[in-house]
């Protein structure tokens, strides 16, 4: 039984090893390795969809290069659907597209400002796209960024996506990844946020910036949120770990801090019909900078004093905020009204269809707990 | 036929079968639960262990008066006609149930794993392995069991601590918007998926030690392993998770520690891991029913014709992913696990009484 059972699964082993159609399909020069994904949609309503690949054929002949970056390549197709669109790449290089190494997919302000549903399906179906991949939103076209180059080489979406996940040292930036997207397009309760790309051209030099967040109100782009906004959108989301920092404390001061820490919890109560939200920020921070020369030492009234003025600071800042979301932009993208629907679900079935009135009526209640953990090399007095 | 008739302990049993269980746990369809929403699916444990403690009352009670038969040598006392047919019944149930669960393997690595691939071969040679497994009977396959036990769990563990930073109670929802009804006609589906129950009200007779200890130390311990599993797939992908086929396996596509970011590999070969144990034990109770009861044949030729039909079945469920659908019944599967698992040995109890009443008037 033994004997027969080894030469079956050799045997069977050998078989699909061998088997010439999958010898291909492993080989990687025959496989295109996609790096990004742009989508835009053109005047004729077809998707047009740029991808920024790593030329596989350059890469061999290169191999002992020791340049960091791949080599890349981009490609422009059209197509009825995204998928076709992809599809036709093949016919052009004669390549399998192979999208589990995708970095990022960028969408166009042509799709973002229309109805963003239509594209989404496609990368939830597609087994081969990571769930993690960030989602961004060009301030034009997708295209542009994915084939932007900088002198001869192209603007990589490796470094577009570092810069994205950078997130996590700068708050000012915001990150999105698939999954997340899908869960707030199908949760019905949220509407969702991501990072904005623009092209920026200096003295002949190109670069792709983050150059803030778009905001969305259902499937449709509503408005930009600049980078200082992020920071308070990240304190909303609870995604924020570290950032700088800088407020008035005096006439002429200035002071720089760089937050370390970060944990904001949120709740709601209805009263009198109405809710309440209760937004508690504890945050630690570390001071970097005093403008105005160099002081002897520090007292311990003066940490008190740029604590207390900074949590005055993040206040203020957190409430424009939540006033510019819900008063100006009508849009739920930090997921307060699911609060709603989680703790006071009669309530919600009630106000289901008229959340966003509900949302603009509520209160806001803000309460910040700055510590100074560090203040640097100088020395404290009593 | 020594190894068939050899006795298990109770804690490689259990092991064994909770094994199985996380296999069902780890390849949980979203399409099950399309009524409910998410965080139900944390309180339907509860219900899970109330049906689970009931449904196996009649097997227990049977049990504590005849510890050295199983059910199918009690009917045999009664009627050989009828221990046949239950038996045939078992066999089906068996059947069916490692044709489902390498269809599952089949649909994952078909779409997930290998999504350019033909998976015929790779099927092959699972069942292949799996009818080997049957082969080295029951204690070997413990014993396997009690060393893969040691690999997945930790393993299963480790995806969901590197979880953690990504929890978000927001995407939790309320618990039964929908009322309490669907939560419970879920945690009935949940039960029939639930093939180790059959299991254990074939072999209880074989297990040696605390084995009502282990039952409950086993429903207990499956039923949280579950529970942890859908509240961190309900809190870190939310709704994202309805949206994929396999939930799990995506939550563990999200999973990464330092610079390790594919801990779905971890995930596969658990699942691999748990196939081979779970439809092994299948192919060898089958292989056992065959030769207590029609037995002609040695018993490699039983698990030969076993092997050859399994494979047979799922190539022919693998041509198209809606003969997966009819496969995979939730009411064919809750039919089957009532009548053999609550039926059945309830029958075995009240005619085993009458007998003894009208024994008893008799004399």
């Amino acid at each position: 039984m033994r004997k027969a059972l080894i030469v079956l699964l050799v045997f069977l082993t050998a078989f699909y090893t061998f088997n010439s159609e999958e010898i291909y399909k492993k080989d990687i020069r025959n496989r295109l390795v996609i790096q990004g994904i742009g989508i835009d949609v053109e005047d004729d309503k077809k998707y047009s969809v740029t991808i920024q690949a790593i030329d596989t054929n350059a890469q061999s002949a290169t191999s002992s290069d020791s340049a960091s970056q791949p080599p890349l390549k981009t490609y422009k197709t059209k197509g009825d659907t995204i998928y076709t669109a992809l599809k036709s790449v093949t016919e052009t290089e004669g390549k399998i597209p192979l999208y589990s190494q995708n970095r990022i997919i960028i969408l166009g302000k042509s799709i973002t400002e229309e109805n963003m549903a239509d594209v989404i399906d496609f990368f939830v179906r597609d087994v081969e796209n990571s769930s993690s991949v960030y989602i961004a939103a060009a301030e034009k076209t997708a295209g542009e960024i994915l084939e932007a180059k900088n002198g001869q080489e192209y603007i990589s979406a490796r470094s577009i996506e570092t810069g994205i996940s950078s997130y996590e040292y700068d708050a000012r930036i915001f990150e999105l990844q698939l999954f997340d997207l899908i869960n707030r397009y199908n949760s019905g309760t949220k509407d969702f946020a991501m990072p904005l790309l623009s092209l920026k051209e200096e003295k002949g030099e190109k670069s792709v910036e983050i150059s803030g967040t778009a905001l969305f109100n259902s499937t449709k782009y509503r408005e930009k949120l600049s980078k200082d906004e992020t920071i308070y959108l990240n304190i909303l989301y609870d995604k924020l770990k570290n950032t700088a920092l800088a407020y008035d404390i005096d006439d002429n001061k200035k002071v720089s801090l760089n937050v370390v820490d970060s944990k904001t919890t949120r709740t709601v109560k209805i009263k009198n019909g109405q809710p309440v939200f209760k937004i508690k920020v504890k945050m630690e921070a570390d001071i970097s900078e005093i403008s105005g020369g160099v002081s002897s030492a520090m007292k311990s009234k003066d940490i008190e004093k740029i604590a207390l003025m900074g949590e005055k600071y993040v206040e203020k800042e957190t409430k424009n905020l939540i006033y510019s979301l819900y008063e100006k932009y009508n849009s739920d993208s930090t997921g307060l009204g699911r609060l709603i629907y989680i703790c006071y679900k009669d309530f919600y079935k009630k106000n289901e269809k008229n959340l966003d009135s509900v949302l603009q009526n509520s209160i806001y209640e803000v309460e910040v707990d700055l510590k100074i953990r560090r203040i640097g090399h100088e020395f404290i007095m009593g | 036929m020594e190894k068939t008739k050899g006795k298990i302990s109770a804690f490689q049993f259990y092991v064994m079968l909770f094994l199985s269980r996380t296999l069902t746990t780890v390849t949980y369809l979203s399409s099950y639960t399309e009524n409910i929403r998410l965080s139900d699916m944390l309180v339907q444990p509860i219900f899970r262990i109330v049906i689970g403690t009931l449904i196996m009352l009649p097997v227990f009670r049977l049990y504590r008066k005849h510890r050295d038969k199983n059910i199918l040598e009690l009917l045999n006392e009664k009627s050989q006609t009828l221990a046949k047919v239950v038996s045939i019944l078992f066999l089906i149930y068996f059947f069916y149930f490692t044709v489902v669960t390498l269809a599952r393997l089949d649909l994952f690595a078909g779409t997930i794993v290998f999504p350019e691939t033909d998976v015929e071969y790779m099927l092959i040679f699972a069942i292949i392995l799996c009818c080997y497994g049957a082969y080295l009977g029951l204690e070997p396959l413990g014993r396997s069991s009690v060393i893969s036990s040691v690999l997945v769990i930790p393993a299963l563990i480790f995806i969901m601590l590197t979880l953690v930073d990504k929890v978000d109670f927001l995407n939790l929802t309320p618990i039964f918007y929908n009322g309490v009804m669907p939560v419970v006609r879920v945690a009935v589906d949940s039960v029939g998926q639930t093939v180790e129950y059959g299991i254990i009200a074939l072999m209880l007779p074989r297990v040696t030690g605390k084995w009502r200890k282990g039952y409950f130390i086993w429903l207990f311990s499956q039923v949280s392993l579950m529970a942890i599993m859908f509240f961190f797939a309900c809190t870190v992908m939310g709704n994202f998770a309805s949206t994929q086929l396999f939930p799990f396996h995506t939550m563990a596509s999200l999973a990464e520690f330092s610079m390790f970011t594919r801990l779905d590999a971890i995930f596969t070969s658990v699942w691999i891991m748990c196939a081979f144990i779970k439809a092994g034990l299948l192919i060898f109770l089958q292989t056992d029913i065959l030769t207590t009861y029609f037995g002609r044949f040695k018993r490699v030729y039983y698990i030969v014709a076993i092997g050859i039909l399994t494979i047979i079945a799922n190539l022919f469920i693998s041509q198209q992913v809606r003969w997966f659908n009819i496969a995979d019944n939730s009411i064919i599967k809750i039919f089957i696990t009532g009548l053999s698992v609550f039926i059945i040995p309830l029958f075995i109890l009240i005619t085993g009484r009458k007998g003894r009443e009208k024994c008893e008037k008799h004399s």
